[in-house]
């Protein structure tokens, strides 16, 4: 056998060897070469197939529940119910209101960090706006499942998606579009949201599902309502939710999505602590059940803060573990939304309704607008502590002080109340 | 599975040693002895002592021999009875000798070389080229000299001082961290400035900042560069940037680094053994610590030093010292047929503190087969494992040391200086970092097969095969009832394993034609096909039942990752064409054109095309030239080109991800907005020269001017969240620049006859900035840019320093001013001198983060059997913020100004949350990075050890700081100038371009005795 080397036919045959090399791999470059594999992304048309409905209905729930996540850690510490007690400069800045519009935890990257909720949220109502797109343009044939409990839980995540957006941020803007919206713009887009997802649950069938949808949109809807000074509209809707109703949020230590995050940032790592006003809470002279504290030793945790200084408390009654579900709507918020805008003697029905369920003492105060309004809101304080951003609601919704001057630590507080919209965006939009 | 994974170990290691014993039995002296042969020994005229890897030819014959580590050589398949013999390596004059043939004693003495126009460069095309024929200058390492003469541990320590123009930016002093390369200033916006890297032609991990988890604390990690063994390398070529690297394409826009290992010589085995001994220490800890003020009970400010109040108290140093040790044997020899290099190494390193440590050993072979004069095959072959333990597992010891006593915390009940908790930071004393354990294993294989083939004299074509493959296991451990303050008391387990794949294939040929008598044609082509994966799978275990459970799956919560985001796959298919037209070997012309299709480009984009131009002309070789004692060779040079750089490959892609909803019900999320528009960022360079020789060549000099100026920067856009998609977005904007000049002197300006001086110096300056940024308002440094005020605003810097300047405000009692006013002036401008309330006032520039010049000087003395080398390294003109001072000042509140609150400018920042403001820093220094002194052993009592030669090297790494520009800001002391952050997305930076230091280990000092042996 010859030598594919022999000297004598060297050039030819090198000449050979090259063409064969760049035709193979100029070949080979025309013929996908360059194609990737990209694990574990998925690409935008693969959601375009109606069978995949049931799991993109899941979705909007899934990033809804961890925006309201990082929702109820944001405006935990924002609302002053807990003292900024982290040795972490941004988490700091969550604690001393500290929040500009250029900060990177304002507008985060993703949902696995637990402050900051615009991006999350952004993520959560984008979602369900572009999968109910998707659900309503499919027939129940086309994605086998029945779509009309889908779309009516896609639509009314949606809408408590609005909702908050509207609440909690001074300005907001949407879909990249050349247009910043004012609070009030957002809630009103927020209540009609409610009112189509109100018109996709009646479509359902009857059931305890429906049941269900139907009290969280009316108590949604109320929410919002109140927001926008419909105080009988809201009382209305209020008036429909069924005794006893509650809907949570579910949490579990499945990823770091899933984490409650307002029991590991602030509780776990020690990023916060239970504000001492709330330490201590009675009702005339009774612990009231609704803010049980415990001191972090108590409760197998340090005694001290992140930032190695504060004395760590923590709330035992709810948010007590990773997996601990978040109330997002309730009978008793149903109820104090008609006790606000019903006021005098409904109002204090309502409010002792309640007292006798929790076995505390009954209210016997003054029943003028203003008194009853301060009773509403410090019941709504208690009752809703850590809980759906009620209370940093409360405290921008009637301009209640914030606090000024130094923290625990001797570090001023900032001039943070509404979360500031984005710099990037307020700049993409002309603003 | 455990079975398995050492099996796989071992086949690695097995396989190595199996070629070293197969080449034991190869013919290795064929060729000694034989009347057609010439052997001898190669000598440096300076020091006599025997010289490697010098190239040894025949006038007139295609044969070649290298000479080894006795320096000896053998050249057979001579005729007739006289040959020359031409003499050539790296940084020594080329020398022809006329011998008898058949001689076997020759002695030739070559000289070290001033100007260096004779070597080869590594170009990217098949075949040679010299660097009298490059339009470009190169920067040329000679590693094996180096480590003689300065032996360095780790690769990036002997880059740093020796290629003028590139910037070894260092991470912090822990070991195993590394640092980022940067060569003519930053050349992204947002995409690595690293350079990339081949290894014997095979594309090689560049990464500068591992995501190790081991080492997930601090924001320093280490390089896969410092994975090489330097003692395996034989010489690396840096080509600075893209003027040069035109032929390596896309991703060639920062430069090529090309490693050149060791390889076998034609003659008997030799054998060399190395064996290194020595300490690492941090001098002076409680001066670099100089302590921290708080008011006790009675308000009187008090100063304390956590260290001397330690050692007062009986604890000890925090600190200690740690004892490298290390050796390693390398076997060259061969035949005419096959040749072979082989080497083991291991080291054992230990940092200041107790609990870090790193333990490597590397394995190298190197086979090459040679049919004829015709075809040579590389087999290259080399292993890495290394096991570090980190000192950053959890947030760094250091950190618990700047910031102690925060906010008056030494009054709070075990808090104090007396306490349990003896003034650290939330009471976590140095004794608690010990039992949390960040692990990094690495195992590292790369293999190369190149085929250099010559069919006919006009005619060289190469084909190269090869992957380098990089395994990182990494994990961190916080036992159950660690200190609690770490934020893990029921104990947790990361563990992470993170793979990367790059592979090479590269065809290259090159033809070569005498046109006319006096003019020569280079034709080159080639394709390159390169594929670059990396992936990670990780999981975490928490809430351990019992103390000692280390293990995942002993959590009660466990978790299990494989993040998109670090699952990548990147392919580049390339093709070149190159024209070079050479005049009487002297006037060099040449012109080439790349093209690259890159799977990252977006659907809209889709092939990209880089020319360049390049000329050198020896006008030395003229004959007008007036030669004279004074100017003896003169080279001019100049090039123009272009190379680019993309991103990963999802960046064009709009994708969602999966996730986790309700009852662990499958979900997917938005993941990525993607860009189909994206296109690769381009950089065109335009470089001008010269290269003399002096003074009777006894100095030269090099001179080079560089422009480079990038378009269709690549930005890492915050993608606006109102779209629905989280996450960044790649996209083309802005235009920036850098320029600059490089001066490089060597010469020996002493040289009798027991004593040689060689002095060498280089200075590099570099201008960056961003001429047009795409849009109005200047992008925040992701990040800790934005945590810090880091901006990329036109007309600046990249990631320039922005804050607001406090220039007066009026102390009203002691920590409270009012009446703050700052310079006015444009937003994002220099400012006019104009007083305004701060309220309102712009940001102004500070500084860059970039070093605007960088020089390093060195001087070799040699001395009858003494040699001492010493090296330092100087940068300056730019800033650093350094977080720690600004954290004592406006954060925990324990420095001297803080506590005290006399100073107004203080006080001011500290009531506007200033962070970033109260920490910047001028960064300039100066180190001694080397002094080492060899003693070459007598030849008589090396022979009675039983080797040919013996020498002891004892070195002084980082012996001390002998310049800074700025080392207080408002009396606090900042530790080390030099360290930055290199760790991937460490507060989401990915750009690796700013200047913020934080909580980073200082670099200690290190003193190394090495005695090595030549049998």
């Amino acid at each position: 056998m010859r030598n594919i080397f022999d000297r004598s036919n060297a050039p030819m045959r090198a000449s050979l060897l090259i063409g064969f090399a760049l035709t193979l791999l100029l070949g080979a470059g025309c013929s996908g070469v360059l194609n990737v594999e990209l694990p574990g992304r998925i690409p935008t048309d693969l959601l375009g197939d109606p069978i995949t409905a049931p799991t993109l209905a899941a979705s909007v729930t899934a990033d809804f529940e961890c925006a309201f996540s990082n929702y109820i850690a944001s405006t935990t510490l924002l609302s002053d119910q807990f003292l900024g007690a982290s040795g972490n400069l941004s988490a700091k800045n969550w604690g001393t209101r500290k929040i500009n519009e250029d900060d990177t935890s304002n507008e985060q990257t993703s949902c696995v960090g637990s402050l900051g909720a615009y991006t999350p949220m952004q993520t959560a109502r984008f979602q369900a706006d572009d999968i109910l797109g998707r659900l309503q343009a499919w027939t129940d044939a086309q994605a086998t499942v029945p779509l009309a409990p889908l779309r009516a839980r896609v639509a009314a995540y949606g809408a408590y998606a609005y909702t908050l957006l509207g609440e909690g941020f001074c300005a907001m803007r949407f879909n990249k579009e050349k247009v910043i919206h004012t609070p009030a713009e957002v809630l009103a887009t927020a209540e009609s949201k409610f009112d189509a997802a109100l018109a996709l649950v009646n479509a359902m069938s009857a059931g305890t599902a429906k049941t269900e949808l139907l009290n969280l949109v009316y108590v949604g809807r109320a929410r919002v309502r109140l927001d926008r000074g419909n105080g009988a509209g809201a009382a209305a809707d209020a008036a429909l939710v069924t005794q006893g109703f509650e809907f949570f949020v579910t949490r579990s230590v499945d990823a770091d999505t899933r984490l409650n995050d307002a029991w590991t940032t602030l509780s776990e790592f020690g990023h916060g602590s239970v504000a001492p006003q709330y330490r201590a809470l009675t009702v005339g002279g009774q612990p009231d059940p609704r803010v049980e504290v415990a001191a972090g030793p108590d409760v197998g945790l340090p005694p001290k803060a992140f930032d190695g200084v504060t004395d760590l408390y923590v709330i035992t009654n709810k948010n007590f573990s990773r997996g601990d579900p978040m109330r997002l709507a309730s009978y008793v918020e149903a109820q104090l939304i008609r006790a606000e805008v019903l006021k005098a003697a409904t109002a204090v029905g309502i409010i002792n309704a309640r007292r006798t369920e929790l076995q505390l003492p009954q209210y016997t105060g003054a029943t003028d607008d203003a008194s009853i309004m301060a009773l509403v809101l410090d019941e709504r304080n208690r009752e809703f502590f850590m809980e759906g951003g009620q209370h940093y609601n409360d405290l921008l919704r009637f301009h209640i002080a914030w606090k000024v001057g130094n923290d625990q630590n001797g570090v001023p507080y900032g001039h943070t109340t509404c979360m500031p919209l984005p710099q990037d965006e307020r700049i993409a939009a002309g603003g | 599975m455990r079975r398995a994974k050492v099996s796989r170990r071992w086949q690695n290691i097995g396989s190595i040693l199996f070629l070293a014993m197969l080449a034991l039995f190869l013919p290795g002296t064929r060729a000694r002895g034989q009347a057609n042969a010439v052997s001898g020994v190669v000598t440096d005229s300076l020091t006599h002592r025997p010289v490697s890897d010098a190239l040894i030819s025949a006038a007139g014959t295609a044969q070649l021999a290298r000479t080894n580590l006795r320096g000896e050589f053998t050249l057979a398949g001579l005729t007739g009875t006289t040959v020359t013999l031409i003499v050539a390596r790296i940084g020594y004059q080329r020398i022809t000798q006329s011998v008898a043939v058949g001689a076997t004693n020759v002695s030739i003495e070559i000289g070290r070389s001033v100007l260096r126009l004779n070597e080869t460069v590594v170009t990217g095309q098949a075949g040679d080229t010299q660097v009298r024929a490059f339009g470009n200058v190169v920067g040329n390492v000679d590693m094996s000299s180096t480590q003689l003469a300065m032996p360095s541990k780790i690769v990036q320590e002997a880059l740093s001082t020796t290629v003028p123009g590139l910037q070894i930016q260092r991470a912090s002093g822990q070991l195993g961290t590394g640092g980022v390369t940067r060569i003519r200033g930053i050349s992204s916006l947002s995409l690595s400035s690293e350079p990339i890297i081949f290894i014997d032609g095979v594309r090689a991990d560049n990464t500068a900042g591992s995501g190790s988890v081991g080492f997930q604390g601090g924001g320093d990690t280490p390089s896969r560069i410092n994975d090489l063994d330097p003692n395996d390398i034989e010489s690396i070529q840096v080509l600075k940037g893209p003027s040069a690297a035109t032929l390596y394409g896309t991703e060639a826009s920062n430069g090529v680094i090309q490693i050149i290992t060791k390889k076998g010589v034609a003659g008997r085995p030799t054998w060399s053994a190395e064996m290194r001994g020595g300490a690492n220490w941090l001098p002076s800890p409680e001066k670099l610590y100089e302590g921290i003020y708080y008011r006790d009970a009675n308000n009187v400010v008090q100063h304390l030093n956590l260290i001397k109040n330690d050692e007062a108290r009986g604890f000890g140093s925090p600190f200690s010292t740690g004892h490298p040790v290390g050796g390693g044997m390398a076997l060259q020899g061969g035949s005419d047929v096959i040749r072979y290099f082989f080497s083991g190494n291991y080291d054992r390193d230990e940092g200041i503190v107790s609990y870090n440590w790193l333990n490597k050993l590397n394995g190298t072979s190197n086979l090459s087969y040679f049919s004829g004069e015709k075809l040579k095959v590389d087999l290259n072959m080399a292993y890495t494992r290394s096991r570090t333990r980190s000192a950053s597992a959890t947030q760094p010891m250091t950190t618990y040391l700047i910031w102690a006593c925060p906010n008056n915390s030494c009054t709070a009940p075990g808090l104090g200086p007396n306490d349990p908790g003896r003034g650290y930071l939330a009471g976590v004393t140095p004794e608690a970092f010990k039992e949390i354990e960040g692990l990094d294993n690495v195992d590292r294989s790369r293999i190369g097969l190149t085929f250099n083939h010559r069919p006919a004299h006009w005619l060289d074509h190469r084909l190269t095969l090869g992957g380098d493959f990089t395994n990182d296991a990494s994990s961190l451990y916080f036992p159950r009832g660690s200190n609690a303050n770490f934020g893990f008391p029921g104990g947790e387990k990361l563990v992470q394993n993170d793979q990367s794949s790059f592979i090479t294939a590269d065809y290259s040929a090159t033809a070569t034609a005498n046109l006319f008598a006096n003019l020569v044609s280079q034709s080159s082509g080639g394709v390159q096909y390169y594929t670059k994966k990396l992936s990670q799978i990780s999981g975490s275990g928490q809430n351990f039942p019992i103390r000692g459970v280390n293990t995942v799956s002993g959590g009660g919560l466990r978790q299990g990752f494989e993040d998109p985001n670090f699952n990548l796959e990147n392919k580049t298919f390339g093709t070149y064409l190159q024209e070079q037209l050479a005049w009487r070997d002297r006037l060099y012309l040449t012109g080439a054109v790349r093209g690259d299709d890159n799977s990252a480009f977006g659907a809209n984009y889709n092939f990209v095309v880089y020319p360049k131009f390049s000329a050198s002309w020896v006008v030395s070789d003229e004959s007008f030239f007036p030669h004279s004692s004074f100017l003896s060779t003169l080279k001019l040079r100049g090039a123009w080109g272009k190379a680019g750089q993309q991103p990963n490959a999802f960046a064009a892609i709009q994708t969602y991800g999966p996730s986790v909803g309700a009852g662990g019900t499958p979900t997917v999320t938005p993941l990525s907005i993607g860009n189909p528009n994206l296109r690769p960022e381009v950089t065109r360079e335009l470089e001008a020269g010269f290269d003399a020789s002096l003074v009777k060549n006894r100095l030269s000099l090099e001179f080079t001017y560089y422009n480079k100026h990038t378009q269709d920067g690549i930005f890492t856009a915050i993608n606006s969240p109102s779209s629905g998609f989280p996450g960044n977005q790649f996209i083309n904007i802005g235009q920036f620049s850098n320029r600059g000049l490089e001066l490089a002197l060597a010469g020996s300006p002493v040289t009798r006859n027991d004593l040689h001086v060689n002095l060498r110096g280089s200075i590099a300056t570099n201008r960056n900035r961003i001429d047009v940024l795409g849009q109005d308002t200047p992008i925040p440094n992701t990040g800790v840019g934005q945590l810090t005020g880091a901006y990329n605003a036109a007309g600046f810097p990249v990631g320039s320093f922005f804050y607001q300047k406090i220039v007066s405000a009026t102390l009203t009692s002691p920590g409270n001013v009012t009446n703050i006013m700052c310079e006015g002036g444009a937003n994002f401008s220099k400012g006019d001198g104009s007083v305004v309330p701060c309220a309102g006032a712009p940001l102004l520039y500070f500084g860059s983060p970039v070093p605007t010049w960088l020089s390093a000087v060195g001087a070799d003395v040699v001395w009858r059997r003494f040699t001492l080398a010493t090296v330092a390294e100087f940068q300056g003109g730019h800033y650093v913020d350094d977080g720690n001072v600004g954290g004592e000042h406006v954060f925990f509140n324990d420095s001297k100004a803080a506590v005290e609150g006399t100073d107004p400018i203080v006080v001011a920042h500290q009531a506007l949350g200033n962070f970033g403001a109260a920490g910047i820093m001028k960064a300039g220094f100066g180190k001694i990075r080397n002094v080492s002194l060899t003693y070459d052993v007598p030849g008589t009592l090396a022979s009675s050890l039983g080797a040919t030669r013996t020498a002891v090297t004892l070195t002084v790494a980082n012996l001390a700081t002998i310049w800074r520009a700025q080392s207080r800001k408002f009396g606090a002391l900042g530790q080390d100038p030099e360290v930055r952050f290199n760790a991937p997305n460490f507060y989401g930076d990915p750009n690796l371009s700013n200047g913020y230091t934080q909580e980073s280990w200082p670099q200690f000092r290190r003193f190394l005795a090495t005695v090595r042996f030549t049998f």
